[in-house]
């Protein structure tokens, strides 16, 4: 359903673009100029709302795969619900990854002057560049952190059931837990390192 | 990806329903049930389980009968609590569980009324999971023609009336017994295609799950019809279409003559084998057995709508092994209890 | 006892309206004749009515023992039955029109007593759609169990007949011989030996009317 409508609407564009471009129109369509003409500000901004969007989606399907879970299953073995709250935590630790990531994200942020930047190429390149990292940034984190959140999620839920049946079964899925969680660590750490790299502002 | 958004409505009731499954009897409470001289010992064992509450103290003289109804209460009152917090598509599919008992129901009263029973008495005896508002209703009709508009009207069985063709003609010729499994049949078949219409893992289990059920109907019918009246065109007209026996194997199971046919058919199937190894007359409790485990192997498995049926086949088999039990210990015959009762783990 | 004490007195109060005579004579040892006849042919009824009573009192223990056995089985062919079909009660008693297995009623003659004989057998005249419906019972479930469930009952139902039969003997002919004992105790003890001291006094009326005679 999806991939039907995205590529319908590239389908679309790409057939407006063929059309002005055989019928003497110029080339219309141009990606490049696209793209040149997007201002850095955007990218960061795109950056850090997907971080913290993305992250923040994830964390709550984290929680509420995992509260419902425990919720139920607590009905009949109330002794679950405190120690399941970790996969709550683990959950919400997502959402936390995602604001770092955006909250540096937003230190890097520099005003420079466009006009400037028209002048001095070299400039220029900085700080386009800087937009894009922000913007890989944003997505690296975002995306990791979605399904890290959904894989916490889902072993948390299965924890929390599992204990409820087993209260063996606790402590090892609980490991399963943490390996899940890493993965949004690794999205976490990637983006900080290209966070890194990010030098805006007049200096060249 | 439908597992991710199936928490959101059905979590809380699975982790109910998998609480209830952790609490069902296992081995050693059965091992312990089984050792009861009397009924009040079995209530004092029972009261370490989730029965408790059921079978508080203030039962002066517990009898089999009084067992019996109190457990039923405590499995319609658990299946109604799940139902009530349900959503679709889970409704559906607790209904579609309750139209199984409805069709026992609706039978029994049809036979009550054409023979001119009050329809009160009749109602309260009917099984209370398949109980539905306007029950009463069936009994204002006189003659079979209302008595089937009443059917049809007031009750959520009329698709199965309607596409097994039962007419008003009908019902008053055929046997109840064959109207009953052709309703069966066409329930049986609605419930197997809508669980596929869901697709996943649901589908996955309760294909399972609904097979096992046919072919059982198929395989006993086709037995117990041995020796009676009924030709073979009617015999193939109530074995339900769904299950591993079909479709090659069910015009075979039509037409067999004795019990060594049925046994070569069902043997073939990799599914079933070894079924008849002790003998005919276990072949119902083998069933079970097969049947019992692959409901609590259906736990296994996360974010599907197989444990809600499952689950209540389950209680539903608990509930029948304890009046067992219950009337073993009546009828001073212990050491039969551990016959029936499949092995649970 | 008391009775037995008052047959007693009243077997030695002799006849008073016998007058003495050769013809009274006659007719008393008649009348001894025809008692001791009658006590015999009545001892022996007694007798032939006891052999009986002892017959069937050994059958009603046997059956009752047999009756406890098959009757615990059939209550637990029920259960099993309702194991393995679930609630069938209501479907069943829906069902059934009349009664299937009936009880009829012959008289059998033990030394001139009438003793009433049950025997039950199946009636075919059910309609067709309660045959069928008895024959495809638990067609979807439980059949077995449910076959055997009838057999079990068949066999309890017909040794319930047959137990109510010997027991309806058992009471006609408890009360046929106790009716019979008193009568031929009533002749041993109180007739007959009425009629020898009626006797005794009508020999000694004669003697003493010899005597007169003589002195005369």
């Amino acid at each position: 359903m999806w991939m039907k409508t995205i590529g319908g609407l590239v389908g679309v564009y790409l057939l407006i673009g063929l059309s002005d471009m055989l019928g003497g129109r110029g080339p219309t369509v141009d990606i490049v100029w696209l793209l040149e003409n997007i201002s850095p500000y955007a990218m960061c901004g795109l950056g850090v709302a997907l971080s913290i969007g993305l992250s923040v989606v994830g964390a709550s399907i984290g929680i509420y795969l995992t509260g419902a879970s425990i919720m139920g299953a607590g009905v009949k073995e109330p002794r679950i619900r405190n120690k399941n709250l970790i996969s709550i935590i683990f959950s919400e630790a997502v959402g936390i990854y995602g604001i770092i990531v955006s909250l540096i994200m937003l230190t890097n942020l520099e005003m420079f002057g466009l006009e400037a930047a028209e002048q001095n190429f070299a400039m220029k390149a900085q700080n386009y560049m800087s937009g894009y990292i922000m913007l890989g940034a944003g997505l690296t984190a975002g995306i990791a952190n979605l399904v890290c959140g959904w894989a916490v999620g889902a072993v948390g839920s299965g924890a929390a059931i599992a204990d409820a049946a087993n209260p063996v079964l606790f402590v090892r899925l609980l490991v399963v837990e943490i390996f899940a969680s890493a993965i949004g660590l690794f999205g976490l750490i990637v983006a900080v390192i290209l966070n890194s790299k990010v030098k805006m502002g007049n200096i060249v | 990806m439908g597992d991710t958004f199936f928490n959101i409505q059905h979590g809380y009731l699975e982790g109910i329903v998998r609480g209830i499954k952790s609490h069902l009897l296992g081995a050693s409470e059965y091992a312990n049930l089984s050792q009861c001289e009397t009924l009040e010992d079995l209530r004092l064992s029972l009261q370490a389980t989730d029965y408790a509450p059921v079978l508080t103290a203030d039962i002066g003289n517990l009898d089999v009968r009084e067992l019996e109804d109190r457990l039923r209460t405590h499995l319609v009152d658990e299946f109604n609590e799940v139902k009530r917090n349900s959503s679709e598509p889970l409704t559906t599919l607790l209904n579609y569980i309750q139209h199984g008992h409805m069709i026992d129901n609706v039978v029994m009263l049809l036979l009550g009324t054409l023979s001119g029973k009050p329809v009160a008495e009749l109602v309260a005896k009917c099984h209370p999971l398949g109980r539905f508002p306007n029950m009463g209703t069936i009994g204002i009709a006189t003659n079979s023609s209302e008595l089937y508009e009443a059917v049809l009207i007031d009750t959520p069985l009329a698709p199965y009336f309607k596409e097994c063709s039962i007419t008003e003609e009908k019902l008053d010729e055929l046997n109840i017994e064959v109207i009953r499994c052709v309703l069966y049949k066409s329930y049986i078949e609605s419930f197997y295609d809508y669980c596929q219409g869901l697709g996943d893992t649901t589908a996955e289990i309760m294909a399972e799950l609904l097979k096992l059920e046919c072919d059982r109907r198929a395989m006993t019918i086709s037995l117990n019809s041995l020796g009676t009246g009924l030709s073979k065109d009617i015999k193939e007209s109530l074995l339900p279409a769904r299950g591993h026996l079909h479709p090659y194997y069910l015009p075979e199971l039509a037409k067999i003559d004795d019990v060594e046919q049925l046994k070569t058919i069902v043997e073939g199937l990799p599914e079933y084998k070894g079924i008849f190894d002790d003998g005919e007359e276990n072949l119902e409790d083998k069933l079970i057995q097969k049947e019992v485990h692959m409901c609590i192997d259906s736990f296994l498995h996360q974010f599907h709508y197989g444990i809600f049926y499952a689950i209540f086949k389950l209680k539903q088999q608990e509930v029948t092994n304890l009046i067992w039990i219950a009337e073993c210990i009546t009828q001073k015959s212990r050491h039969k209890i551990e016959t029936c009762i499949p092995h649970y783990p | 006892m008391t009775i037995f004490y008052q047959l007693a007195a009243l077997s030695t109060v002799p006849y008073k309206d016998v007058t003495g005579g050769c013809r009274a004579m006659a007719l008393m040892k008649n009348r001894l004749k025809g008692a001791q006849v009658g006590h015999r042919l009545l001892k022996n009824k007694a007798d032939a009515l006891q052999v009986r009573f002892r017959v069937i009192l050994k059958r009603i223990i046997e059956t009752k023992g047999m009756m406890g056995e098959v009757m615990k089985e059939a209550a637990f062919s029920l259960a099993a039955a309702k194991f393995s079909t679930g609630d069938f009660n209501q479907v069943v008693l829906q069902n059934v029109t009349k009664a299937q297995i009936k009880v009829r009623c012959k008289m059998d003659n033990v030394a001139g007593v009438n003793l009433p004989v049950f025997e039950s057998y199946q009636d075919g005249a059910d309609s067709k759609k309660a045959v069928a419906a008895y024959e495809l019972a638990g067609l979807a479930r439980g059949g077995q169990q449910l076959a055997k469930l009838k057999k079990n009952y068949f066999n309890a139902i017909k040794l319930l007949v047959l137990l109510a039969s010997l027991q309806t003997s058992f009471i006609t002919l408890d009360e046929v011989i106790k009716v019979t004992n008193r009568r031929v105790n009533a002749i041993e003890y109180v007739i007959i030996p009425r009629i020898e001291r009626t006797l005794s006094y009508i020999t000694s009326e004669l003697d003493e009317r010899e005597r007169e005679e003589f002195y005369r």
